[in-house]
């Protein structure tokens, strides 16, 4: 980090004062609040999206039309490296989206499988390419662990498509905007007396 | 689908801020000396009124719980408002330039007086700038939550992206893309506002008579109670808050300065400026009269979300406009912080050129709102930023009116005093309730007759401190 800030430095320091200004206007500064918000938002992870992504059950619905409570838990993994235990009350069984022999690998291998009540998981799971789909029966509790920490399970919610596309969007514009701020910022800008409107 | 259309809109304005500046660059050594070619200035302040701050704002809260005589109070008090602004500019500079003066002339002549005064004054007109553009960010992160279903880090990297791009305009085009993509933006909040309020209406049933008199528990009158005079003192402390936010806002004072700048006649400008500050009140009101809930409860930004945002369309107009909307106040804010700070360095020190002071002041802009959206985030309530400022507000405004406008008239270093008297008992009273603002609740209007006073201390103070520098001049001749 460091070496990193003192290259800046040095790099900064063979500028006239004007071309300074601009770089660190037009780059440096927006830059380093964007750097720092990622990083403390969400780590090193350049992955705005959680590997897992959970839904609750509450209930289920016959074909006459009557309802009852049924408390349970879809996990949607995708395919990317995630640990994880999801603690829940009454967890019994699993039903998933992969076939049986891939089924059998995982749990084999303790990717994927239920243990003292909670379930865990080893994402990517042998054998699929594609996320995968979980449904667990019992009562979601507050807490998700992952890679040694614990955090809220509200974090990790499913959240529409239609929502995250605005923020990828909006992290494509300001992208963009970065490379095109810069470009044109750093061109020469001639002093013009008479140009004052 | 909406995300294409967001980047689409964001990108596609940048572009034509590009294309716009090729035909007028901005000048080379007065970057933001630019009076010419700035579109439909009423519209713009249409647009940074009804933005977050009506919508999702104070006026919102009171439209809903203190019903129409209130809202009828903000929005005379806006009119009001724009109407003394022009006077102001009228009476101590138009007609003196003969009608040839430039906004940063009239700027230069607000800032005018006794060394610390300006320092004092031009220093809490831009923090109040950066504060004010910090809390839209707030509110922007807690909308993306609510209505637009993110998550807490993505809501706060999209306010943060948002708050970039908007940092990027305002940088690359100053006045220039602000006005310019203000009526782009003004379409697109236009669009939510409709889309929204035709779904309001269809969905919900509208209790008219109900909605005109204001729940039981706010604003209340201490001697004279519920009597038919609490109408009218709702009235008036809409006014002087709707007053205020305009006399003490100088991106307002810049855009009033377009409309007298245009020239048309005396008649076509009042209309413009009626128009102009009424116009949010009447969009707004499709939201104030359908939307009701329990004052008790917790504020749910969404609480409108559920029902008109299931469709596609609908979703996508709802984020184009709450963008559009935040981009429109967000970059009004940061450019009139900026500029303030430019002409009281000037003042100090005339250079040949300002764009490099332009580019350092942005820098420091950006991170002062950065900072102040980062310590924001550690309170529950994303209001309450904005709350707070509302005491700051009503003391400049209250300065304003004190002085006449005229900053001159102060002796040396009472602004000090005054500002310092009026935000410490502001910060005494906002102290004692905030406990009750830690969570949002609609009772937090209830701040509103305090920041009344604080206008009137302020006003009364800026009286007292001309007469008693009168009488030392006077005793010293």
């Amino acid at each position: 980090m460091f070496g990193e800030t003192n290259t800046i430095y040095e790099f900064l320091k063979g500028k006239d004062p004007d071309q300074r200004a601009r770089i660190i206007a037009y780059f440096l500064a927006p830059a380093f609040i964007l750097g720092v918000s990622i990083y403390g938002l969400f780590g090193f992870s350049i992955n705005f999206e959680k590997p897992v992504a959970l839904s609750e059950l509450k209930m289920e619905i016959n074909e006459k039309g009557e309802y009852a409570s049924k408390r349970g838990v879809v996990l949607i993994a995708e395919p990317t490296a995630c640990e994880f235990v999801l603690p829940l009350e009454t967890a019994s069984k699993i039903w998933s989206s992969v076939d049986e022999q891939t089924a059998r690998e995982n749990v084999k291998l303790n990717h994927l499988g239920l243990d003292a009540g909670a379930v865990f998981g080893n994402t990517p799971l042998l054998g699929e390419k594609g996320p995968v789909a979980i449904v667990v029966d019992g009562n979601l509790g507050s807490e998700i662990h992952v890679a040694n920490s614990r955090e809220p399970v509200d974090d990790w919610r499913l959240i529409s498509r239609q929502s995250s596309s605005v923020l990828s969007a909006a992290f494509a514009a300001c992208l963009l905007m970065f490379g095109m701020t810069f470009a044109l910022g750093m061109a020469p800008v001639e002093s013009d007396e008479n140009h004052t409107s | 689908m909406p995300g294409l259309l967001v980047a689409a809109l964001l990108v596609a304005s940048f572009v034509l801020v590009h294309l716009w500046l090729r035909r007028r660059p901005m000048p080379a050594d007065y970057p933001l000396n630019v009076d010419e070619g700035l579109p439909l200035p009423e519209l713009a302040q249409s647009s940074t009124v009804f933005s977050l701050t009506a919508l999702f704002g104070a006026y919102l809260g009171i439209a809903l719980v203190l019903g129409l005589f209130a809202l009828i109070g903000l929005a005379c008090g806006t009119v009001l408002g724009l109407f003394l602004v022009a006077y102001w500019i009228d009476s101590r500079y138009w007609l003196k330039s003969g009608g040839k003066g430039t906004f940063e002339g009239f700027l230069s002549e607000v800032l005018n007086g006794n060394e610390t005064n300006v320092l004092v004054y031009s220093f809490v007109i831009s923090i109040v700038q950066c504060a004010y553009a910090a809390s839209e960010l707030l509110i922007l992160r807690e909308l993306a939550k609510a209505a637009l279903g993110l998550k807490y880090q993505q809501a706060t990297l999209l306010a943060i992206l948002v708050a970039i791009i908007g940092y990027f305009y305002v940088l690359r085009g100053g006045y220039l893309a602000v006005f310019r993509t203000d009526v782009i933006q003004l379409g697109l909040v236009t669009i939510m506002a409709l889309a929204s309020g035709a779904v309001l209406l269809r969905h919900f049933s509208v209790d008219w008579i109900g909605k005109l008199w204001s729940q039981p528990g706010f604003w209340e009158l201490p001697i004279l109670g519920a009597s038919r005079w609490l109408a009218v003192y709702h009235f008036l402390v809409a006014m002087v808050m709707g007053l205020g936010f305009m006399l003490a806002s100088p991106d307002t004072w810049k855009r009033v300065f377009q409309v007298l700048k245009r020239g048309k006649g005396p008649r076509l400008r009042a209309l413009s400026l009626v128009g102009a500050g009424a116009l949010p009140y009447l969009v707004l009101l499709p939201f104030a009269i359908t939307i009701s809930f329990r004052p008790n409860e917790r504020v749910k930004p969404g609480f409108m979300a559920s029902t008109s945002l299931s469709g596609n369309w609908i979703f996508t107009a709802a984020a184009l406009g709450l963008i559009s909307s935040f981009l429109s106040s967000f970059d009004s804010a940061m450019l009139a912080g900026a500029h303030v700070q430019l002409i009281t360095y000037r003042r100090q020190r005339r250079v040949k050129s300002e764009r490099l002071r332009f580019y350092w002041i942005m820098v420091a802009v950006l991170f002062v709102i950065w900072l102040l959206f980062e310590s924001g985030i550690r309170f529950g309530n994303p209001w309450l930023l904005g709350n707070f400022l509302m005491g700051a507000y009503a003391a400049i405004a209250g300065i304003q009116v004190g002085t006449r406008g005229n900053l001159s008239r102060l002796p040396p270093y009472s602004m000090f005093v005054i500002i310092f008297v009026s935000m410490l008992f502001w910060l005494m009273y906002f102290g004692s309730k905030l406990e009750a603002l830690k969570t949002p609740t609609i009772y937090s209007v209830n701040t509103v007759p305090m920041g009344v006073v604080v206008f009137l201390g302020a006003a009364f103070l800026s009286v007292i401190a001309i007469f008693l520098g009168g009488l030392k001049r006077v005793r010293r001749n």
